[in-house]
């Protein structure tokens, strides 16, 4: 029965190939036709009989299992088909093929990643998501954009690198390719690959490539970025570290200091950027205490918040694409002309408050509840710690975007409506937000705890009337706050800025400390280094940056030729690997 | 930077709209403050039915474990305190945006913090160009 279907990641990936082919108008029917088929045949995986579908392709004298179906890679399944649907009839309006071929292959590694049977498959699919999403913050406006592209590659890279490190360190303990599933941080290999997931979701300091390429895309590239790579690092770290403690501390981490650089950010992109961090904090939290319920709550919330999420940065690709900018120094009073874009950003900000009847209510609580009546631990902070944490995302996401970019003071700007594809695609997205809110037992019904073999069982309900009317509290009266103190002019304005954050370790520390004291070095040696790099091809420089030909290695913080360099050693040690 | 924020105002000749009026824009404020009166005044509802702690032991957990629970007495107490929800919310933000105003003194930056570093400003901007074009 299930030899009628196909690898999930199939038809994303193979579709992805014939785009650039094609005109625009039929670029249009294939960017709907792809993630629709594709959704169809996950779908049709789901309702197969055999319980455990697996597909076995030989690889280098190993056997990879390529597809694993489970309740928990069904539902990302099926999210990520549909973020992918929405962010093809989003962009629509893209004349550049470039964007559309990428976005779509990007969401087929994504998908491939989620299906993966082992850990080598698993990487296979993590290096295409990089060098496939990296396009998309290319395709980005001018210097920034490159620039900000090859951070996110650097950081996704080592991610990848970590991870193939990791695995192959088991391949060697063991003798046989591990499986992905459940491990425990009891050897340097497990450390390894949770740094790797770590990196991609966007842990504390590493972070910064979040915040550095969302805001740096184009309208629709961000919406792709912000759906595909954290979600498959969280759907990796439930899958292989629930109930690992330290997650409880780190994502408590990421709950908080995003909340305050929110508030201070000009940039309403990288607000969104921030409130994503803020936002996996409880997707962390949740997969850190696994238990049913946690877990069951953080990809509930990570399935979510890919809806919600998307919503909020669609309407700001709206206004970036019809204003030029985000910032809110330049923005203000565009209900006036994009009252369709105004009314879906509302939707979103109700969803990620957590607005009783919206999906924020029915998803985030559940990692709030687990929190409060885990018993091996004592989780009060924590509660309390998730309690602020929710009432600052009604500031930043809930109040602070569509106040700033849609009301506040009048810009005079009156840009043009949304095009039609993004008030469809936003429109989609609203529906499904208020929909999960709205039916939270059906859409309960997808949730994978209870086969994960987890502690507790899932029994839960949101509309309680003690849930209902303490959360509208607690949200009226942090938009009370945050009005009062707009009245009373004590609300900080949005200044043109930059707030410095984590990233001033790579953009300004680690390059000083690369010009100052290792740089001087390679220019004593520079005869020498000549030599060495003489031979590395113009092109390969061009792709990944300058630096090496001009012998300028010495001037500037070499990212490009870091690139470079981690390339090399990784082919070096696959090499060695594989003929030792 | 001036510019940036005194900028602005409707065109000429465009209609107000209903919330450009000071005196709806009243109302608004006075209803939404209004709003939040009653459900600060919600709680009273408690006092009729049972507000259930979000503090409870689950039911899975063994009664073995159930004698290691860290009773969390200062939690369940401040949940069903009175109004604790919507103090906990306004006190929370007003907490958050001063702490975030210090932390601007810290962290903030001019625009070109960074990209004033970008040493071959003309290459970079004709490459970007062509990439966005």
């Amino acid at each position: 029965m299930d030899s009628y279907w196909m690898h999930p990641a199939l038809p994303l990936l193979i579709g992805s190939l014939i785009l650039p082919f094609l005109s625009q108008r039929l670029r249009q029917v294939a960017l709907v036709v792809l993630p629709a088929f594709g959704l169809l045949n996950v779908i049709g995986l789901a309702s197969t009989e055999a319980a455990d579908i697996t597909r076995h392709m030989d690889f280098a004298g190993y056997v990879l299992d390529v597809l694993r179906v489970d309740k928990l890679s069904l539902l990302f399944g099926y999210l990520f088909h549909i973020a992918a649907l929405i962010g093809g009839i989003y962009s629509f309006h893209v004349k550049d093929r470039m964007q559309h071929f990428t976005g779509i292959a990007y969401a087929g590694a994504a998908v491939g990643a989620i299906f993966a049977g082992d850990l080598l498959t698993l990487f296979l699919f993590w290096e295409l998501l990089a060098v496939t999403s990296v396009f998309l913050v290319w395709a980005g406006k001018g210097v920034e954009a490159r620039k900000a592209g090859g951070r996110y590659l650097l950081a996704h890279i080592s991610s990848g690198l970590l991870l193939l490190i990791g695995t192959v360190m088991m391949v060697s303990d063991t003798g046989e390719l591990p499986t992905f599933g459940h491990m425990e941080l009891d050897s340097a290999a497990s450390w390894m690959i949770f740094l790797a997931f770590g990196i991609k979701i966007g842990f504390p300091i590493f972070h910064t490539w979040i915040v550095d390429a969302y805001p740096a895309s184009t309208a629709s590239g961000t919406l792709f970025l912000s759906a595909f790579t954290t979600k498959t690092a969280v759907y990796c770290m439930a899958r292989g570290f629930a109930g690992e403690d330290m997650l409880i501390y780190i994502g408590a981490v990421m709950c908080l200091f995003p909340i305050f650089f929110a508030v201070i950010e000009n940039d309403l992109r990288r607000v969104l950027s921030y409130s994503m961090i803020n936002q996996i904090g409880f997707m962390v939290v949740g997969i850190g205490i696994g238990t049913t319920l946690s877990v069951n709550g953080a990809v509930a919330h990570a399935f979510a918040d890919v809806i919600f999420k998307g919503l909020l940065f669609m309407s700001m690709g709206a206004v970036y694409l019809r204003v030029g900018s985000t910032k809110g120094t330049d923005l203000g009073g565009l209900y006036k002309s994009m009252p369709w874009t105004t009314g879906f950003c509302l939707v979103g900000a109700a969803s990620i408050s957590a607005v009783p009847l919206f999906s924020g209510f029915v998803t985030k609580s559940m990692i709030m509840f687990a929190a409060a009546t885990y018993q091996p631990m004592d989780l009060t902070w924590l509660w309390f710690i998730l309690l602020f944490a929710s009432a600052g995302v009604l500031e930043h996401a809930g109040i602070k975007i569509p106040y700033f970019a849609f009301f506040a003071h009048d810009s005079g700007k009156r840009p043009k409506e949304a095009p039609l594809g993004m008030r469809v695609a936003m429109g989609i997205s609203s529906v499904l937000c208020i929909l999960i809110g709205c039916f939270p037992q059906t859409f309960y019904q997808l949730l994978p705890g209870d086969e994960l073999g987890l502690a507790g069982e899932f029994k839960y309900s949101p509309y309680t009337l003690t849930h209902i009317v303490t959360q509208m509290q607690l949200l009226f009266f942090a938009a009370a706050a945050v009005f009062g103190m707009m009245l009373l002019k004590k609300y900080p304005a949005e200044v043109p800025s930059v707030n410095v954050d984590a990233d001033v370790l790579w953009r300004k520390l680690l390059p000083g400390i690369w010009k100052k004291a290792i740089g001087p070095v390679f220019l004593a040696s520079s005869a020498v280094e000549e030599r060495l790099l003489g031979w590395v091809p113009a092109q390969a420089v061009r792709t990944f940056g300058h630096g090496l030909p001009r012998l300028a290695i010495f001037k500037e913080w070499p990212q490009g030729s870091i690139v470079v360099l981690i390339t090399v050693m990784l082919s070096a040690y696959l090499g060695l690997q594989l003929f030792s | 930077m001036s510019d940036h924020l005194h900028h602005g105002g409707p065109p000429p000749g465009e209609a107000p709209r209903w919330l450009d009026k000071p005196d709806n824009l009243k109302k608004l404020i006075r209803g939404f403050f209004g709003v939040c009166a009653i459900t600060f005044l919600a709680d009273i509802a408690f006092f009729f039915f049972h507000k259930h702690s979000t503090f409870q032991p689950a039911e899975w957990v063994k009664t073995a474990e159930e004698e290691h629970f860290h009773l969390t007495g200062l939690a369940e107490n401040a949940e069903s305190f009175f109004g604790f929800y919507s103090v906990y919310g306004l006190l929370g933000i007003i907490l958050l945006v001063v702490l975030s105003v210090g932390l601007r003194k810290l962290v903030m930056k001019p625009e070109d913090f960074y990209s004033r570093d970008y040493n071959e400003p003309e290459e970079d901007a004709k490459q970007g160009e062509a990439n966005h074009g």
